[in-house]
């Protein structure tokens, strides 16, 4: 497993960082650092349980504890020149992934609440969600790999493979499959995967998922014919009828 | 390994100026101090250089510098490499592996 | 920072900064894009690792193999490949590539004490032919050795067999396959008369019933792995067995998960066998027409040394067993004895004995293993109820005796490392041949192999200290006839005393025996078991130790001399797979620097001994043969002469440039091009590969043991050939008449083997009868009882410790420990444990630990999750990485019969580091 890496290197990195940010504020301007949040790269996730990025970014106060107080040296902070506002911490999985320690040391050196104190169990952290390339995973094309299942360390639930007869009928497929529900976007499985480039990969989790929409529901949430939908928490208001006439009667009536 | 005397500053910086003063931008840009030029795209005036500067201070004097550039519209930093690299793939030059000795 | 390192960086910040903004990428940029080149030259390949022998495509461009697919044509793997095999064509790169010979040396000349400095092959040579006479004449023919290997090519494999035995006069060379398949072949051999499986991996696509025992094929079979869960999904009437000591992968795709407690197999076998005569499902007319009845000793000992001289004072307790056992509540029973019984084990000596029982004897044996005693004593998971182990001990002998089901049992390390080996893979037959399931398509016992040339190179050809080619035996006076006729040897040229098995070269380099050793193609320093023995006597005896390895492994940095050595696809080659297959390649490129094939290294290595160095009488200790003067083999050399040798001629122009040999001309049309290093490297116009291969197939034709031509394997529409190859058909399944060609007409099924086929009469405890009597044809059906293993937990070293592979990485890591994306994927061993234990011991998921056996003790880090599932007081570490030296803890016990190790039982304590 990881080694914990040097402290004494990890503070002098965080001094760095801040006296980069400090002089960035001081007047050094480039359009693409203000750009920045504009741009924030969908590979850099925030430590486990950071608020959403607008909140969080109100809270955080750059102040560089979560970094210290990590013991794999997972996270950073933003320099000038990263796509994150400066002095903010965040990390690269395929670098260095966060390998959810179950006391989570960088929430509990938080001083305001931006990793928020709410989460407790380090598997319900969600700080990216893995996305396979099926068309570069080795176990797609078939080959034994499963690597990210192995590693995950929320093997079984966040990552589970499926067996599938192969196209010749000799050789079943084990195809890696991803659980939004419970990856929690640690990276492990990006940081193994050993394709050149990772064909597993964390992203912020708002750019891959869907959202099928309010009206239709999966088989899967098993739905019973006949029950009764449940009664609306506040009844609607009776207004004035406003209703217009008969709808489509003013098209119906048009000349043509 | 990591000794503070080593440290690289690498910015990919891009250049914007109007398409028929490309060349001179071009050249101008190339005869400055740790800077290469790397692409240019013709039809819209964009060029791509690499700047390397001993520190963060050279590296925001060379940006200015590129700035006061006759014809230059834009020049503005995008990618930024910073790191203490004296410990990268050196090859080897003893050819018996250190693990075999010790 | 480096040049081309800050180039690269340049670049590619320059390409990032572009694509940011949005602006097209250079031509130049897009020429890195994926696409074969047509300038790659593609050749037909093997993986080199596991025994699956999946077929691979490679391809090489200006001296570099530069990519790889797997074969879509080849019936193996139908193109599909695991993640090691992925990586082939990368583990020839890694940065510390030997290149060079490296000695020790001290001012200017070789010193046991002296650091590795480079030198020239000359050089090497001269001091590694100076200690070769230094230690033959000190100690004879036993005074040398070699550890080879089943990842050799069958040329290398046969080239060394023949130099060792023929030209050396020694028998002491013997395989890192002793550890891996020799309780297999011992079965095979008491079992049949013949080594090698009777089916082939398309038993997968024609059984109903896959039974997996001692084997994760999830995890080191993993593309058969792949073969058998499509039969599972395609047929919802396929079912899945897997038993195991814990938990594993391969558990995943089962449909019933037994985890017994280690050595129980014996005793779940027996089970079954009792089922199958309970239930009157015993095959009749198959075992009548087909089978005998046997039995043997049972007070065989450990395969330990029979004295504690050289024992850690740790260890002495257990080795003692080696003499005397008192027998447990359990192994009472099972043996039809007393509890607390002191059994001398009288029989050690000879442990293969065996003789003919009647079928009441055999009944009579197996009546103790009732349901309820074997599942108590069987029971592997503390937490699981015993009602529910029974269940699945019924639902295993239903799947068995089922008359509608076809049934395949699958088998490795699990069995073959085991202090009962032979036994318990003679016990699988002894089911199988029970029901009449055996030598049919989907029906058989399969042992599968875990080297990618066990089956090819240390069994076909013989590469052990006890046999020759094709089945052939050192003891066996007709045998050694046969080969010194094949060879053109003088009568009595080969040694007729078996060697030291792979075991006992390392105890013969301890106590001082042995004085010069070869390593070769493989790892026996980090590899073998009890490693602190063998580590010390390698570097405090005095010996001199030569490894030829193309990485530095733990064995290269405790040799003398290292050899770098060229890799799989930079050279010519020839390997044999779990199915009988063999398979061929060309060589692709060529070795970096100076490294050299091993094959050159063989030939090249004999140009400096003369026939008459050898061949004239050597004093050989203990020596009693029949025919043979005693202590000594005698003077050949006056036959030699008559035969047309002189006593100045070259072992290598004796044995191998010789007049048939040399008529195989480099270059050959075969070889299309491509280089051989070995031939351009001798310089003398032949093509050994070729010539050896030709020399070496004589020796099984017409004894079931065909091989094609050279040249067949080499053709474009072959994908290696099952043997026996008869009239260009390859064997399916041998021993049944309609496919293999060997059986009588009319006979249905024959088990010709020759091996072992005239043995004595008597009853379950002796033989009473020594007449032997022929079982010509027959296979034996053996009862061999439950044994407790040597060593186990107590209160002191209270955890079983199992070890073996991990789907990353191969054997000892030397090669895929180079890939970086497989060291990333598996960077160090960890020690699996079950999440109470952990906690009992105040121990976390990643806390470094101390495991202590007798043995010694190391440093891992703890893993509770994972792909393996442990059962309390059971903890797993695999043995790929040279941090972690998991067999210095591992104890040295070893099947007596096979005397191969077992490497899945020793007791150990685990505490905070």
């Amino acid at each position: 497993m990881t080694a914990p890496a040097n402290a004494g290197r990890r503070v002098f990195l965080v001094r760095l960082t801040q006296g980069a940010a400090l002089a960035a504020s001081g007047g050094l301007v480039w359009t693409y650092v203000l750009r920045s949040e504009a741009r924030a790269s969908p590979f850099a996730l925030r430590p486990p349980g950071a608020l959403a990025e607008p909140d969080f970014n109100a809270l955080c106060i750059k102040c560089g504890q979560c970094v210290n107080a990590c013991p794999y040296d997972t996270l950073r902070l933003a320099t000038a020149w990263d796509s994150r506002p400066i002095g903010s911490p965040y990390f690269l999985p395929r670098e260095t992934p966060c390998y959810m320690c179950t006391d989570i040391p960088c929430l509990k050196a938080c001083p305001t609440g931006a990793l928020s104190p709410q989460l407790k169990d380090i598997r319900d952290a969600r700080m990216g969600l893995a996305v396979i390339d099926i068309e570069n995973c080795l176990s797609w094309n078939g080959m034994r790999c499963e690597i990210c299942y192995l590693t995950c360390p929320v093997r079984g639930r966040a990552i589970t493979v499926e067996r599938r007869t192969g196209p010749e009928g000799t050789h079943a497929r084990l195809v890696p499959i991803v659980h939004s529900d419970h990856c929690t976007g640690c990276g492990v499985c990006e940081k193994k995967c050993p394709t050149q480039e990772a064909a597993i990969k964390v992203v912020q989790a708002d750019l891959v998922k869907g959202d099928m929409g309010e009206h239709y529901r999966l088989m899967r949430e098993g739905i019973t014919p006949g029950a009764a939908p449940p009664a609306p928490a506040v009844p609607p208001a009776a207004g004035p009828d406003r209703r217009p006439a008969v709808p489509g009667l003013d098209v119906l009536n048009q000349g043509l | 390994m990591h000794c503070l005397g080593a440290q690289m500053n690498l910015s990919g910086i891009l250049v914007v100026t109007r398409p028929q003063h490309l060349q001179e931008v071009t050249t101008a840009l190339a005869a400055l101090p740790g800077v290469e030029v790397h692409q240019v795209d013709e039809p819209t005036g964009r060029i791509v250089v690499v700047q390397e500067a001993p520190d963060v201070q050279a590296e925001v004097d060379g940006l200015e510098r590129m700035q006061r550039l006759p014809h230059v519209l834009l020049a503005t930093m995008v990618y930024h490499y910073f790191g203490d690299e004296t410990e990268a793939a050196e090859a080897p030059t003893d050819p018996v592996p250190a693990f075999l000795q010790d | 920072m480096s040049l081309n390192r800050r180039e690269f960086l340049k670049s590619s910040i320059a390409a990032t900064t572009a694509a940011t903004v949005g602006m097209p990428l250079t031509a130049e940029a897009q020429a890195t894009a994926r696409g074969g080149d047509p300038s790659w030259h593609w050749e037909k390949g093997v993986c080199r690792f596991c025994g699956t022998g999946c077929g691979l495509l490679i391809a090489s461009k200006d001296g570099r193999v530069v990519a790889q697919r797997a074969d879509p044509d080849n019936p193996v793997n139908r193109g599909y490949q695991c993640v090691k095999g992925y990586f082939n064509a990368k583990i020839m790169y890694g940065k510390d590539r030997l290149t060079q010979p490296l000695m020790r040396m001290k001012d200017g000349k070789f010193d046991k004490r002296g650091k590795f400095v480079p030198v020239t092959w000359e050089q090497a040579f001269d001091e590694m032919e100076r200690q070769f006479r230094k230690a033959y004449a000190e100690k004879g023919p036993t005074g040398v050795a070699m550890l080879a290997s089943a990842q050799k090519t069958v040329q290398e494999g046969y080239a060394i067999n023949k130099l060792f035995k023929a030209g050396w006069r020694s028998n002491n060379i013997d395989p890192n396959a002793r550890n891996c398949m020799a309780s297999a072949v011992a079965a095979f051999y008491s079992v049949f008369g013949t080594d090698e499986p009777a089916g082939c991996y398309d038993d997968i696509e024609h059984t109903d019933t896959m039974i997996l025992w001692g084997a994760n094929m999830a995890e080191m079979h993993t593309v058969l792995w792949s073969r058998i869960l499509n039969r599972r999904l395609g047929n919802p009437n396929v079912r899945v067995v897997n038993l195991t000591t814990f938990g594993n992968m391969s558990s995943d795709g089962a449909d019933l998960e037994i985890i017994f407690k280690p050595n129980t197999d014996l005793a779940i076998q027996n089970y079954i066998a009792r089922e199958i005569i309970a239930r009157g499902a015993v095959n009749w007319d198959f075992v009548n027409k087909h089978c005998v009845f046997v039995t043997g000793p049972y007070d065989i000992g450990y395969g330990m040394r029979p004295t504690d001289k050289y024992a850690f004072p740790a260890e002495r307790d257990v080795q003692a067993k080696e003499l005397r056992v008192k027998l447990d509540k359990y192994e009472a029973i099972a043996q039809r004895r007393k509890e607390g019984e002191v059994v001398e084990q009288k029989n050690t000596a000879n442990p293969a004995a065996h003789w003919l029982i009647t079928f009441d004897d055999f009944k009579r044996a197996v009546e103790p293993y009732t349901l309820d005693f074997v599942a108590e004593l069987a029971k592997g998971d503390p937490d699981e109820p015993l009602e529910s182990f029974k269940a699945k001990l019924r639902q295993l002998a239903d799947l068995y005796i089922d008359p509608k089901r076809k049934v395949v049992s699958f088998w490795t390390m699990g069995f073959n490392q085991h202090v009962r080996g032979t036994w318990v893979n003679e016990q699988c037959y002894m089911n199988h041949l029970l029901l009449g399931k055996h030598s049919q398509p989907g029906n058989g016992a399969f042992s599968l192999t875990g080297q990618p040339s066990a089956c090819g190179t240390a069994r076909e050809v013989g590469v052990f200290a006890h046999r020759l080619p094709a089945d052939r035996l050192i003891a066996n006076a007709a045998h050694r006839e046969f080969t010194e006729k094949q060879w053109k040897l003088p009568p009595k040229t080969l040694n007729p005393v078996p060697g030291s098995f792979y075991a006992k070269i390392l105890r013969d380099l301890e106590d001082g025996s042995v004085k010069w050793l070869w390593v070769m193609l493989n790892n026996p320093f980090q590899s073998h078991p009890n490693l602190n023995h063998w580590l010390r006597a390698a570097r405090e005896m005095d010996n001199f130790i030569v490894c030829s390895d193309a990485y530095p492994s733990v064995s290269a940095k405790v040799a003398d001399l290292i050899l770098p050595a060229a890799m799989i696809f930079e050279k010519w080659g020839c390997y044999g797979n779990a199915e009988r297959r063999t398979q061929m390649w060309r060589q692709s490129v060529r070795a970096p620097g100076e490294a050299r094939p091993d094959l050159w290294q063989i030939l090249e290595f004999s140009k400096r001994f003369k026939v008459k160095d050898f061949w004239g009488e050597q004093r050989v200790p203990g020596l009693k043969v029949e025919g043979y003067p005693e202590g000594r083999l005698p003077s050949v050399l006056e036959e030699a002469v008559r035969m047309g040798y002189s006593p100045e001629m070259t072992l290598y122009e004796a044995l191998f440039a010789t007049p048939e040999n040399t008529k195989y001309k480099w270059p050959d049309p075969v070889g299309r091009k491509q280089p051989n290093s070995v031939a351009e490297l001798l310089g003398d116009g032949w093509f050994p590969e070729k010539a050896l291969w030709q020399e070496y197939v004589p020796f099984g034709r017409g004894v079931g043991k065909d091989l094609a031509d050279f040249d067949v394997y080499l053709r474009d529409d072959v994908r290696g050939l099952k043997w026996p190859v008869v009239d260009g058909k390859e064997v399916h399944w041998r021993f049944n008449e309609q496919y293999d060609p060997y059986v009588k007409k009319g006979a249905g099924f024959e088990f010709y083997g020759k091996l072992f086929k005239a043995i004595p009469r008597g009853d379950l405890d002796k033989v009473t009868d020594p007449t032997p009597v022929s079982v010509a044809g027959k296979a034996k059906i053996f009862y061999r009882p439950y044994a407790a293993p040597v060593e186990q937990p107590d209160d002191n070293y209270d955890l079983w410790l199992c070890t073996g592979r991990v789907l990353e990485h191969w054997h000892t890591g030397t090669m895929t420990r180079r890939v970086p994306e497989l060291h990333r994927a598996f960077p160090a061993a960890v020690l699996w444990m079950h999440p109470e234990d952990a906690k009992a011991r105040g121990l976390k998921r990643d806390d470094l630990v101390w495991l202590e056996s007798r043995r010694g003790k190391i440093q891992v880090r703890v893993e509770t999750g994972g792909r393996n599932r442990m059962p309390r007081g059971y903890v797993y570490a695999p043995f790929f990485d040279e941090g972690v030296l998991v067999n210095k803890i591992v104890i040295d016990a070893a099947c007596p019969i096979s005397k191969e190790s077992d490497y899945k039982k020793s007791a150990v304590k685990v505490y905070k580091a």
